[in-house]
């Protein structure tokens, strides 16, 4: 049995796309369509790496990644955050690291930029699942 | 005939004896020791009519009695001569003022028999002497009498009042303070060669502030010839030269003012005469300001509303926007405001002014383009932007095909050729959409009612809202005017901002939500309002909504709604905003300032 990979993501085709790359390197993934879900899901199987969409309807990516690094039990989980938005550009002018009550959280683990480069992605998996 | 000295030729002798007495330039009147006139010449008849058999205090005076102090009556007693004033009342009523000699003449016995009374008139001297003395007191200006060595011998009463007493001092330390006589001395132009001389001086007066006096001298002289003294009148002119000074630096301020403020300014007098073209006139207008200052062709100048407005009894009227034509007939556009000057109802001038609106109406398109470019160009960022998504379906889908392929799995591939199926299908919608949004269009506007689009809009969707259990209610302020609009591109903002409104709440976890579409006017912005309960937006998505082409909704949207609704509002020169709290909704809010609306014509030609 493989590692067990979280992927988020509202994109149906995303979801399917990752989830079928995931599988044929060996990997467990698990799925859910939007933030809310996959928060349970995490709880509840405890992945060894979560893949997380950015911009997503109701709570977006961001919000789930900074619960996860404040969660005692889920801080320790490595995230990747995948998105449409570039990383360099958009996500810069927000200061997502810095959370309401002053407290920094450590960056994500990785990025992946859509459109994905397949090979980088599961060599990323690879590297912070390893 | 040869006379001894002392002897009087016989014919003088006669002429003393019969004429001296009719010819004398005197009055003379003889009276004995009763007071009673003996005989008098024509000259006192005159005067005091015939006073034949008459008391000479009846003559004089007009009294019943000898007068209290009769100098006649001491003449008659000691026998001596004297002269004294007396004032009595001439034959028609009116006080006289004489020099009188009293002389005696001896009878054998050596007795005062009569005396003789001779009198002259010097009424006239009186009163001018009188006149001349109050000139000099009380004249409103320093006036005093100065010697050679310049000191004052006698000086005016104002003179006295302001500088004290000063006979014996110097006119220069009196009326300047110094030590030493001025170098421009008039009073020593007047001695040196005898005539008046005036002129301008400053000085300090008492309270040692500085005091500008007028001075004229003249020469005092008895006789006509030889003279020891000047007359010398001063006038304070202090005031009368700060009003001046006051006036000319008025005047120079006003001047500059006039000349060098942007505004083309104008004025009038009640013929309709121009007195004032500053420059900024002449260049708005491409008039030179001689051709027109003096000459009544202010009518020219003025808006006729301007003209419409003063011919109806208005006194001014402000035109935000109007325009003018210059000399060449070239249309320009300006602020204008006028006023007309009244004095009760009579008419006593006018002025405007004019601000040329080329500059700013230049600015403005300029702004407007740049938005628009603005806007083009984030599109085009955007758009490639929205495609990574269907991008990454693609690659998902050729990837799943490949996979399926390799492991034998029909269900994989099957799965992967229906992911390429639906992301070409979700670009060939993302094309079509992006064509129609992109194809040069511009808003073709027309006067209607702001309140309506929305009010139908609203209709449209009450169905929709009530099919997915949500609250639509429609706001509307009742007077808002009519504004050129596109109202089929309105209509589009206004559905999308409502469907997206609607979307939110399907996603929100609240059960009973509620979007409300409101139209109101404040300040000449109408702004249109959509505010939902819904689900909101985290922090992160709201800046990213109209800059990004994005979509939340999954497979169900194109991301081009927002930019759609932006773009529209752009065209139309207003803006978009939206405020957002997660899981307590989202207010989308669209103004539109009315004088930034596009024109039905006219503006839009450049852009083609």
């Amino acid at each position: 049995m493989g590692k067990k990979i979280m992927l988020i993501d509202d994109e149906e085709d995303v979801l399917e796309f990752l989830k079928t790359a995931l599988e044929d390197n060996g990997y467990s993934p698990l799925i859910a369509g939007n933030a809310n879900d996959g928060l349970s899901i995490i709880r509840e199987q405890m992945p060894d790496l979560v893949c997380l969409d950015i911009l997503m309807p109701g709570e977006s990516g961001i919000s789930l990644f900074q619960k996860l690094r404040v969660d005692p039990d889920l801080k320790k989980i490595p995230v990747i955050l995948n998105s449409g938005l570039s990383f360099s550009r958009d996500l810069k002018h927000i200061d997502y690291l810095k959370l309401e009550d002053g407290r920094t959280i450590p960056k994500p683990d990785g990025f992946i930029e859509k459109p994905v480069n397949i090979e980088k992605f599961v060599d990323l998996v690879r590297e912070l699942t390893s | 005939m040869d006379l001894k000295k002392g002897d009087i030729p016989a014919e003088v002798r006669s002429w003393m004896g019969k004429q001296l007495f009719e010819q004398v330039p005197n009055n003379i009147v003889v009276i004995d020791r009763d007071f009673k006139v003996v005989i008098a010449n024509d000259n006192f008849k005159t005067v005091f009519g015939d006073p034949d058999g008459r008391y000479c205090f009846e003559v004089y005076k007009g009294r019943k009695s000898v007068c209290e102090k009769c100098m006649a009556a001491r003449t008659f007693e000691d026998g001596k001569v004297r002269v004294t004033d007396e004032v009595g009342i001439d034959k028609s009523g009116k006080p006289a003022h004489y020099v009188v000699h009293n002389a005696p003449v001896f009878n054998v016995s050596g007795e005062v028999a009569y005396v003789i009374e001779m009198s002259y008139d010097v009424t006239e001297t009186r009163s001018l002497q009188k006149e001349y003395n109050i000139l000099f007191e009380r004249v409103p200006c320093y006036v005093s009498v100065i010697n050679r060595d310049l000191k004052i011998v006698r000086a005016n009463e104002l003179l006295r009042r302001t500088f004290g007493e000063t006979t014996g001092e110097y006119c220069y330390e009196v009326y300047k303070d110094r030590t030493e006589r001025c170098t421009d001395c008039p009073a020593m132009k007047t001695f040196a060669d005898g005539r008046s001389y005036s002129s301008r001086h400053t000085g300090v007066n008492k309270n040692g502030e500085t005091t500008h006096y007028v001075v004229s001298t003249a020469p005092l002289s008895r006789s006509g010839g030889e003279f020891s003294h000047v007359i010398e009148m001063s006038v304070d002119v202090t005031d009368v030269h700060r009003l001046s000074e006051e006036l000319e630096k008025e005047e120079r301020f006003r001047r500059i003012l006039i000349d060098n403020t942007l505004d083309a300014l104008i004025a009038v007098d009640e013929t309709g005469k121009v007195n004032i073209f500053n420059h900024a006139a002449e260049r708005l207008f491409k008039v030179s300001r001689d051709d027109v200052i003096g000459k009544s062709r202010g009518r020219r100048f003025a808006p006729r509303e301007f003209l419409d407005a003063m011919g109806e009894g208005g006194s001014s009227l402000s035109l935000p926007e109007t325009t003018i034509k210059d000399s060449e007939g070239e249309t320009i556009p300006v602020r204008f405001t006028g006023a007309v000057l009244r004095d009760r109802d009579a008419v006593i001038g006018g002025a405007a002014f004019f601000q040329d609106l080329r500059q700013i109406k230049q600015l403005e398109k300029d702004k407007l383009d740049n938005e628009r470019l603005a806007a083009v160009g984030q599109t085009v960022a955007q758009l490639a932007h929205g495609i990574k998504n269907i991008l990454t379906g693609l690659q998902g889908g050729m990837y799943v095909i490949k996979s399926g392929q390799k492991s034998g799995s029909t269900e994989k591939t099957e799965k992967g050729w229906k992911m390429l199926d639906r992301n070409v299908e979700r670009i060939t919608d993302l094309v079509k959409g992006f064509l129609s949004f992109s194809k040069g269009h511009t808003p073709e506007v027309q006067s209607v009612d702001p309140v309506s689009i929305a009010s139908e809009v609203f209709n449209l969707y009450q169905d929709a809202a009530a099919q997915q259990n949500v609250t639509l209610r429609f706001q509307a302020q009742d007077d808002i005017a009519d504004a050129y609009m596109d109202s089929e591109d309105i209509h589009t903002c206004l559905a999308n901002l409502i469907s997206n409104a609607i979307d939110a709440c399907q996603t929100s976890e609240s059960d009973s939500c509620t979007v409300t579409l409101s139209v109101q006017e404040r300040d000449g912005t109408i702004i249109y309002e959509v505010v939902d309960t819904g689900c909101g937006m985290e922090y992160d998505i709201k800046n990213k909504v109209f800059t990004t082409f994005f979509t939340t909704k999954g497979l169900g949207g194109t991301g081009l709604g927002l930019m759609v609704t932006r773009k529209i509002v752009q065209e139309h020169g207003g803006r978009i905003t939206v405020d957002s709290v997660p899981g307590e909704g989202s207010s989308f809010r669209i103004e539109f300032k009315r004088e930034r609306l596009p024109q039905p014509e006219g503006q839009q030609k450049g852009e083609g």
